[in-house]
């Protein structure tokens, strides 16, 4: 080709790429950082935190259309510094690429102020303690219109007006004034739980819907929440030295229909994180009936370097260096947490006082939804674990060792003698217990206060009230638990098939069964690859009903899919749950004195007696408060 | 419509198709059964529209009609009520029957007869003759085997081989197979496959009269008859899977054992085993078969020796234990034999001694032992 010709067309294609303006490419570049009056708020907000702030003030008009403005005390800026702020890529925040690699920040990509100043109008002032005028800038679709000085309090003043003024498709885009408003309220809520030690007002339209002072976590999320729902939660608090994980987690029974009430904070910033979110869900095991999300608010800390926050402008993803690392660890931490405490529900009569809350949509639901039959308030008696009650008793199942059996068995609450009552001292209860343990038993049966009615359910005395359990369901607990050991710790048996099973498969779920082979004849599937994307099962698991092979498979392959932590799913849990459903004793057989306790026994030494591996409640206790309650005794 | 009939006759024709009527159906109608006279002739049928039965009775008729009417009150009606003449009395505008007795009078509401689905016509291509006995004793050897899995229809039902000199019949669920060869009952001129459900075959094995009872087949539907009573049936319209290809030739580890003693050994040592698996072992070793299990859960243990005939190589394989009690309380031998392979494929099991013109396999997989 001749060299000419080239340079020709060189020319050609270039002459059509040019540099952008500045104005332009910050208004490309705001589509991205400033999405809705939320982004400004969040992106301000921030600021003010970096800044080292003690109080935030946020006042909103017309749900962030015509005023957000921001107000803090924090550090201040220059006048130099103040008009660089508006610059692309200007920020205090990160100084060498060593700097990107271990954010302590919140803000650093310096992007936030040019692209709020290029779609509004913002007037900023700032004053750091050491000047004696601040400076005042006002910058209109990234052109400076005003740069004076001026008196005020240390600290800086953003206003953001008439956003989006010139980018009407970004304007005729927003939601609605409550949707955005929510979104806003959102923010400031994520950001309030995150930063307990700062101060924070906020209003809109004049109305004051937030005014927070200075507090730990624990009391900014009684704030937030009410104290009422507080009572509700569980404190969650890990440490490695990879990370360390802080904050609360809410008992099964508060957990609503939609995932507003979950906060994640990665070194104190809001991010979503699917991972997480399935680690702490997880956790909760069958506790929760399906569709139903826990509240948590939890705040992992680790190394600036394990993380990147830098996926997106806006922050709300991020990459862990090692993610099954920190599954793990959030997992086992929530799990913990929950399997120590009594997730017994309790049934109260009373009706429902409002709750506490100051944002009315924070407000939880408290309503078991799917056991309307019941009317329960959330917390009528505070479950507290110095009180005797089963989470003292039960709470740590996995360190059950011998030597607490004495101790144990003094507190046990159901098998005590039906003479005795609260007066009673314990030692003599002690007494007792052991008198009977030494006996063999001798004396069960109608010496002890526990009763089957409707031969349905098992009433028995608790220190803290009456207990009632349903017996199919405990037992249902018991088997499964029973048959998901017997798993562990049994090699599989697999039952030939006499006319061997030819399955078609798509090319993803064939180099799925390739792939899992090993795993599936430890379930005990022994299946063979035929080239082709055909699989031939030649055996299936014993306990598997005849005929479902094919389905069962494909049903394993599926939840593997559905799933992106292979660890959390077995094929033989849902095994052992049909299993244990099927040979549990059903609502309707008679259960002599002995056998009851023996099931009582039994479920509390499983791993989670509460809820049966289907998620329906297990027991449900009534106060002695609360029977006290309605016998006027109160 | 109006006839007079004595109770235990009508009671005796009732039980016979009664086991048609559905407990539980979606349509109403089927739980009822249709009674159409016609001059001194009552005709009853029942159908679950897959099955269907009628069964024939001479009573003193009074007035033709037809008239559904609800089986099970109808029934315990008729069981409750001594060895009587009865008047039986419809009013077919309103539906109401009116049965009249020496001192009581019962009225039941029935359907019209219209309502009642129509029992299919049968056009007979060729019959077949089968003794009641031969019927009886081929369905109860092997129906046990049935598959309940809907998925593969075609393993829900029987498979009968009709063939000029021999009918074979096979059943099988997958684990383990069933087969029967009947010689010796004549010449036919039908030769067929057809698939009967199993509900109908247990029907048949109920109603089978003793000496001749027919077998019609035409291209949907199979129908037995037995002196005045039909059963109809649709086929099973799927392929039935090469149970051939799976029964093997070469199994040349022979195993001859008392029956009872195994069955017994058996059933003891199952009671060991786990609550999920049911499994056994079997561990072969000359002349000595020793039946073990061991119960993970509970910690329990049984084994059981067993004397035998076995002189090939020592061998361990592992059963499902209600597959091996199934199989061996179904055959009628003294002692059977076992023929196996290896520890993973099938074993086939047959009565030591066959019964004449009878031949009687049984196969089943083995379960893989955990080592």
């Amino acid at each position: 080709m001749p060299t000419s010709i080239y340079r020709e067309l060189v020319v050609k294609v270039a002459s059509k790429i040019r540099i952008l303006q500045p104005e332009l490419a910050n208004k490309i570049a705001a589509g991205e950082v400033v999405q809705r009056p939320a982004s400004v708020v969040k992106e301000l907000v921030e600021n003010s935190i970096d800044a080292g702030a003690t109080s935030i003030t946020i006042i909103i008009k017309d749900a962030g259309r015509s005023l957000i403005q921001v107000v803090d005390d924090g550090e201040g800026m220059s006048e130099e510094d103040a008009l660089l702020a508006f610059e692309r890529h200007a920020t205090s925040k990160i100084a060498t690429p060593e700097d990107l690699e271990a954010i302590r920040t919140l803000g650093f990509r310096g992007e936030a102020l040019a692209s709020i100043g290029a779609v509004a109008h913002v007037e900023l002032r700032t004053r750091r303690r050491i000047d004696e005028m601040g400076t005042v800038i006002r910058i209109e679709g990234s052109e400076l219109k005003e740069r004076s000085g001026v008196g005020m309090e240390p600290g800086t003043f953003i206003a953001v007006r008439h956003l989006f003024y010139n980018t009407p498709a970004r304007r005729n885009f927003l939601k609605t004034r409550n949707t955005e408003l929510k979104n806003i309220t959102d923010v400031v809520t994520r950001m309030a739980v995150a930063f307990p030690q700062i101060a924070w007002r906020y209003e809109s339209d004049e109305e004051v819907l937030l005014d927070l002072r200075p507090v730990s976590r624990e009391d900014r999320l009684k704030d937030l929440f009410g104290e009422r729902q507080f009572e509700a939660l569980l404190r969650v608090e890990s440490a490695n030295e990879y990370l360390k994980i802080d904050g609360y987690v809410g008992k099964p029974h508060f957990a609503r229909k939609s995932r507003v009430d979950q906060f994640l904070f990665i070194n104190n910033r809001f991010v979503i994180n699917r991972a997480i979110n399935h680690a702490v869900f997880q956790a909760y095991e069958h506790l929760l009936i399906r569709g139903m999300f826990p509240f948590y608010a939890l705040n992992i800390e680790l190394d600036p370097r394990k993380v990147d926050v830098n996926v997106h402008p806006s922050k709300m993803e991020v990459k862990f260096e090692n993610e099954s690392a920190v599954y793990r660890m959030v997992l086992t931490a929530v799990r913990k947490v929950l399997g120590a405490s009594d997730s017994a529900p309790e049934m109260a009569f009373v009706e429902q006082e409002t709750s506490g809350a100051s944002v009315d949509r924070l407000r939880f639901a408290n309503t078991w939804q799917s056991r309307p039959e019941i009317p329960r308030s959330p917390v009528s008696v505070p479950v507290d674990s110095t009180q005797f009650d089963l989470s003292r008793l039960f709470g740590r199942v996995e360190q059950r060792i011998e030597e607490e059996r004495v101790e144990r068995d003094g507190e046990a609450t159901y098998p005590i003698d039906a003479g005795t009552d609260k007066g009673v001292p314990r030692e003599r209860i002690l007494q007792h217990t052991a008198q009977s343990a030494t006996t063999g038993g001798t004396e069960s049966g109608e010496a002890r206060a526990i009763w089957q009615i409707h031969n349905k359910y098992i009433l028995s005395q608790v220190k803290s009230g009456l207990l009632i359990i349903d017996q199919h369901v405990a037992h249902e607990r018991i088997l499964y638990e029973k048959v998901l050991s017997q798993f562990q710790n049994s090699l599989p048996t697999t039952q030939q098939l006499l006319f061997p099973h030819i399955v078609q498969m798509s090319a993803s779920d064939y180099s799925l069964v390739k792939e899992l082979q090993d795993d599936l004849a430890k379930i005990g599937f022994n299946v063979q690859l035929f080239g082709k994307n055909t699989v031939v099962i030649e055996g299936i698991p014993a306990d598997v009903r005849v005929g479902n092979e094919a389905r069962i498979l494909q049903d394993v392959l599926d939840e593997f899919k559905n799933d992106e932590h292979h660890q959390t799913i077995d094929a033989r849990d849902k095994l052992a749950k049909s299993f244990a459903c099927k040979a549990a004793v059903k609502a309707g057989d008679k259960l002599t004195s002995s056998e009851m306790l023996v099931l009582i026994d039994q479920l509390f030494a499983t791993q989670m007696p509460y809820v049966c591996p289907h998620g329906r409640p297990v027991m449900v206790k009534i106060p002695v408060e609360e029977l006290d309650r309605r016998f006027g005794r109160s | 419509m109006k006839f007079i009939v004595t109770s235990s006759e009508l009671q005796k024709a009732l039980t016979k198709i009664s086991g048609v009527v559905p407990s539980k159906s979606t349509l109403p109608i089927l739980e009822n059964i249709l009674f159409d006279l016609t001059k001194n002739t009552l005709k009853l049928s029942a159908t679950d529209l897959e099955v269907s039965m009628s069964a024939t009775i001479e009573v003193k008729g009074a007035e033709d009609g037809k008239i559904a009417v609800p089986a099970k009150r109808l029934m315990e009606t008729i069981r409750a009520l001594p060895d009587i003449q009865l008047v039986f009395h419809a009013d077919l505008s309103a539906n109401r029957i009116k049965m009249i007795t020496e001192t009581g009078e019962y009225v039941l509401m029935g359907e019209a007869s219209d309502e009642f689905p129509t029992i299919p016509q049968f056009k007979a291509e060729e019959k077949l003759s089968l003794s009641g006995d031969l019927l009886r004793r081929m369905i109860n050897r092997m129906i046990f085997a049935v598959s309940t899995d809907e998925l593969r229809p075609a393993m829900t039902g029987m498979l009968l081989q009709v063939r000029e000199t021999e009918l074979r019949a096979v059943v099988t669920d997958g684990h383990r197979l069933v087969r029967i060869n009947y010689t010796g009952i004549g010449k036919m001129k039908l030769k067929k496959d057809i698939i009967v459900p199993a509900k109908a075959m247990s029907l048949v094995s109920r109603s089978a009269e003793e000496g001749e009872n027919t077998m019609a087949v035409d291209t949907t539907h199979v129908q037995f008859t037995f002196g005045n009573t039909t059963l109809t049936s649709r086929v099973i319209e799927e392929a039935y899977p090469n149970y051939e290809a799976v029964i093997p030739l070469d199994n040349d580890k022979k195993l001859t054992v008392s029956r009872d003693l195994l069955l017994a050994a058996v059933r003891r040592v199952a009671l060991y085993s786990s609550s999920t698996t049911h499994q056994i072992r079997c561990t072969l070793k000359k002349n000595e078969l020793r039946v073990s299990a061991e119960d993970m859960d509970f910690g329990g243990e049984a084994k059981e020796k067993v004397v035998c005939d076995y002189s090939a190589e020592d061998m361990e394989i592992g059963f499902n234990s209600t597959y091996l009690i199934d199989i061996l309380s179904h055959i009628d031998s003294d002692e059977v034999e076992f023929r196996l392979s290896s520890a993973v494929r099938a074993a086939i099991v047959t009565p030591a001694k066959q019964k004449p013109n009878e031949d009687l396999l049984m196969l089943v997989m083995p379960m893989r032992l955990n080592v």
